[in-house]
C-alpha cells in the first residue's frame, strides 16, 4: 500500500511526500500539480491519456483540471515522490507575476541542478518539520516558479501551448457544475444532470468535455476529493462520517475511492496532516 | 486571467530633489538614508538634506554592487537606531535594491518601513519584480513607495559610465519586450523605453551637460523599469558571472551589449516577429540589419564594446561562467531553454 510521509496544508496549498506502489484511477483536480521523483525505479505520469516519464531528470507540471495519474513501470520497488497541490490564486500573489494562472507550457519538466536543489531542500524541510518551517513557503515558492518559467521556455522539440484559448464557459455547463456542487453526497446521477443542463445526454457529454476539459464523473471525483481533504484536515468528524456525508455506502467503499484518488487511505492522510499541525 | 499593477507614486522633474521630496517627506520626523558609492550620490544626499531641514537623517552606506541579503539586519538595526520608519535610498541598484529588502524584511518582522527612492543613475529605479543579490536567489521585493527621478542627479555620472548602465537598461527593455510571457501594457512600454533610450542616451553621453538629453534618458529608464513587471530574460545569467570573473575591470551593464547580440540569434525561433520590431525602433536603416548588427553598431557610438574579444575577458574561463550562467535564476526567464552547452556557444559567438 501507497504510504504517506508527511503532508503539509497551507495557503499555497498541500505538499506531500508519497511513497508510490501502485497505480491510480485517472482523476483531476483545482490545483497546479508538481510531481517530482525523489528516490526509486522511474515510473511515469499520464497526463491527457500520454505517458511522461517521472525519475531523477524528468519531473511533471500539470495544470489545473488537466486528467492525469500516475503509473509504476516496474512492481517490484517502491518510488518516493514529491507532490504538491498549488493553488492558483496563491501562486499569482507568490510570484507576483502578471501571466497566465499556474497554466504550465507543458508537461515534462527537465530536472536541472538548480531544480534539483529545490526540490531536495523542499522534500527536506517537508520531511524534518512538516513544513512548518519558515523557509518552507519561500522554498516552495521558488521551486514552482522556478517549474513554471521553464514549461514556458521555447525548445526546438516544441509541445508549444496547451489549452490557451479557454472558450467562455456555456451557462448550461455552469449550472450543470453548480448542481454537481449542491449534490455532493448523493450518487452522481448523469440523467438528472444533462436534464437539469437542458441537453441530451450524449450533447451534455460532449459539450461538458469540451469546456471543462474531462468527463463529468472526474469531475465529481475531484470535487468529492477537495471535500474529504478538507474535512479529513479539520480532525474533527470520524473518518466513516465524512464518508457516509460524501455518498459512500462503507467506509472501505470511501477508503478505495480515496486511494485511486488521492494516493493514500483517508485515516493515513488524516494522521500525516495531524503529526506535525498538533506540533 | 492576468494580473496587472503600476503601483508607485514618481515625481519626474528637473529639480524634483529641491520641489517634490518635501511634499512627500517633509511631514516624517525622523529617517534613515541608505546611501552607496554611486557617482553623485553625495552630492545628491546634501541636496536631500537641504530639501527636509525639518526632517532628522541619520544615514547608512552600502557598497557598490548588487545588494546583500547579510547587510538587511545591519539595516534594519540602523533604521531602529535612527527610530525611523522610512528609508529614503541615495544611488544606483546597491542602495535601493537594499532599502527595498530591508523593508521587505521589516513587513516580516511586523513593522512597517516605507522607502523613498532617489535614483541618480540610469537603472530600473528600483521598479524591477525582483532585486538581485550578491549571494543568493533573487528576491521578489514591495516597489519604493516613492520614487524621485530628478534628471539633474545624473549630472556627476562620469559618461562611460553612464552610457554602460544606460546599455544594461536599454538591454532588460530588449529583454523585456521579447520575453514571451503575455503583458501588453508592459510591452508598450518596453518598446517606448527602447525608442527612447536609442535616441537620446548616445546624446547624454557625448554632451554630458544637455538637460533635455538628461531628462529623456531618464525617462527611458523610468519607462524600462515598470516594464520590468514582465520578466527579463537570459542576458543576466551570463553577464553578471562575465562580469564577477573580471573583478572590477568592467564597467557595470558594459557586458550586456556583446552576450545580447550572441543571445538575438539562439532566441530568433522562440522569439519570432518580436527582434524585428524592436530593430526599427534603433530608426530607419539604408540596408536590411538584424537586431545583433543593431545593437553592436549601437554599442560602438556610445564607446561601449560591441564583442567580447575588446574586453579583458578572458576565454579560457568561458566553460566556468557556462556552468554557472545555465545554474542562474535569471536563465529560466530567458524565452529559450538555457543549457549549459547552449551558454558556452552563447560566449563563443559574442567572442
Amino acid at each position: 500500500m501507497s504510504v504517506a510521509h508527511a503532508v503539509a496544508h497551507g495557503v499555497f496549498g498541500r505538499a506531500c511526500l508519497y511513497v508510490m506502489d501502485k497505480a491510480m484511477a485517472p482523476h483531476a483536480h483545482r490545483e497546479g500539480h508538481l510531481i517530482f521523483h525523489i528516490h526509486g525505479p522511474q515510473a511515469e505520469v499520464v497526463v491527457d491519456g500520454r505517458p511522461f516519464p517521472l525519475s531523477p531528470g524528468q519531473a511533471v507540471a500539470i495544470s489545473p483540471w488537466q486528467p492525469h495519474y500516475y503509473r509504476p513501470l516496474t512492481s517490484r520497488d517502491n518510488v518516493l515522490v514529491l507532490v504538491l497541490y498549488i493553488r492558483p490564486g496563491w501562486f499569482v500573489h507568490a510570484s507576483r507575476q502578471a501571466s497566465e494562472i499556474l497554466r504550465f507550457g507543458r508537461v515534462g519538466v527537465d530536472v536541472t541542478d538548480r531544480l534539483a536543489r529545490l526540490v531536495s531542500d523542499t522534500g527536506h524541510l517537508l520531511g524534518a518539520h512538516g513544513g512548518t518551517d519558515g523557509g518552507f513557503e519561500d522554498r516552495l515558492s521558488a521551486l514552482t516558479q522556478a517549474c513554471f518559467d521553464q514549461t514556458w521556455q521555447w525548445t526546438a522539440e516544441g509541445q508549444q501551448f496547451i489549452g490557451q484559448d479557454r472558450a467562455l464557459r456555456d451557462f448550461r455547463i455552469r449550472r450543470a457544475l453548480r448542481l454537481l456542487d449542491e449534490t455532493l453526497g448523493e450518487p452522481i446521477d448523469l440523467a438528472r444532470l444533462s436534464r437539469a443542463a437542458g441537453l441530451s445526454r450524449p450533447h451534455f457529454f460532449k459539450l461538458f468535455r469540451e469546456q471543462i476539459g474531462l468527463p463529468p464523473n472526474i469531475y465529481f471525483n475531484a470535487l468529492r476529493m477537495e471535500r474529504a481533504i478538507e474535512r479529513l484536515a479539520l480532525g474533527k468528524e470520524t473518518v466513516a462520517d465524512i464518508g457516509l456525508d460524501l455518498g459512500f455506502s462503507t467506509p472501505a467503499s470511501f477508503s478505495r475511492f480515496f486511494i485511486a484518488n488521492g494516493v493514500v487511505p483517508p485515516s493515513t492522510y488524516r494522521r500525516s496532516v495531524m503529526a506535525h499541525a498538533t506540533q | 486571467m492576468t494580473l496587472i499593477g503600476y503601483l508607485t507614486r514618481t515625481q519626474f522633474a528637473d529639480g524634483a530633489i529641491d520641489d517634490a521630496l518635501p511634499e512627500e517627506a517633509s511631514r516624517l520626523g525622523k529617517a534613515l538614508v541608505l546611501i552607496d558609492p554611486e557617482p553623485g550620490a553625495a552630492e545628491t544626499m546634501a541636496r536631500v538634506a537641504d530639501a527636509l531641514p525639518r526632517v532628522r537623517l541619520a544615514s547608512f552606506c552600502v557598497d557598490d554592487g548588487a545588494p546583500r541579503r547579510s547587510d538587511v539586519a545591519q539595516v534594519l538595526g540602523a533604521l531602529d537606531r535612527a527610530e525611523a520608519s522610512t528609508i529614503i535610498a541615495i544611488g544606483g541598484p546597491g542602495a535601493i535594491g537594499q532599502a527595498r529588502l530591508a523593508a521587505a524584511a521589516a513587513g516580516r518582522r511586523g513593522t512597517d518601513c516605507a522607502v523613498i527612492a532617489v535614483p541618480v543613475s540610469l537603472f530600473d529605479l528600483g521598479l524591477g519584480r525582483q532585486v538581485r543579490l550578491r549571494d543568493g536567489e533573487p528576491v521578489t521585493c514591495p516597489r519604493p513607495d516613492r520614487v524621485i527621478a530628478d534628471p539633474t542627479a545624473l549630472a556627476h555620472a562620469p559618461p562611460r559610465r553612464l552610457a554602460a548602465a544606460g546599455m544594461e537598461i536599454l538591454v532588460h527593455a530588449i529583454e523585456a519586450y521579447a520575453s514571451p510571457s503575455y503583458n501588453p501594457p508592459a510591452d508598450g512600454l518596453a518598446l517606448e523605453a527602447v525608442r527612447r533610450l536609442a535616441r537620446w542616451l548616445p546624446v547624454a553621453v557625448e554632451t554630458p551637460g544637455h538637460a533635455e538629453a538628461r531628462r529623456e534618458t531618464l525617462a527611458g529608464a523610468l519607462t524600462a523599469g515598470l516594464a520590468l513587471e514582465k520578466a527579463v530574460g537570459g542576458v543576466d545569467a551570463l553577464a553578471h558571472p562575465l562580469e564577477d570573473a573580471l573583478a572590477g575591470q568592467a564597467l557595470p551593464g558594459e557586458l550586456h551589449t556583446p552576450v545580447l547580440a550572441a543571445f538575438v540569434g539562439f532566441n530568433a525561433r522562440a522569439v519570432g516577429e518580436r527582434y524585428g520590431a524592436l530593430s526599427q525602433t534603433f530608426g530607419p536603416t539604408g540596408g536590411p540589419l538584424g537586431l545583433d548588427a543593431r545593437l553592436a553598431a549601437f554599442a560602438r557610438t556610445l564607446g561601449l564594446p560591441a564583442t567580447l574579444r575588446e574586453t579583458a575577458t578572458d576565454p579560457s574561463r568561458f566553460a566556468g561562467v557556462a556552468e554557472r550562467a545555465a545554474d542562474d535564476p535569471a536563465a529560466l526567464a530567458n524565452p529559450r531553454l538555457l543549457t549549459p552547452g547552449d551558454c558556452r556557444r552563447i560566449l563563443e559567438a559574442a567572442w
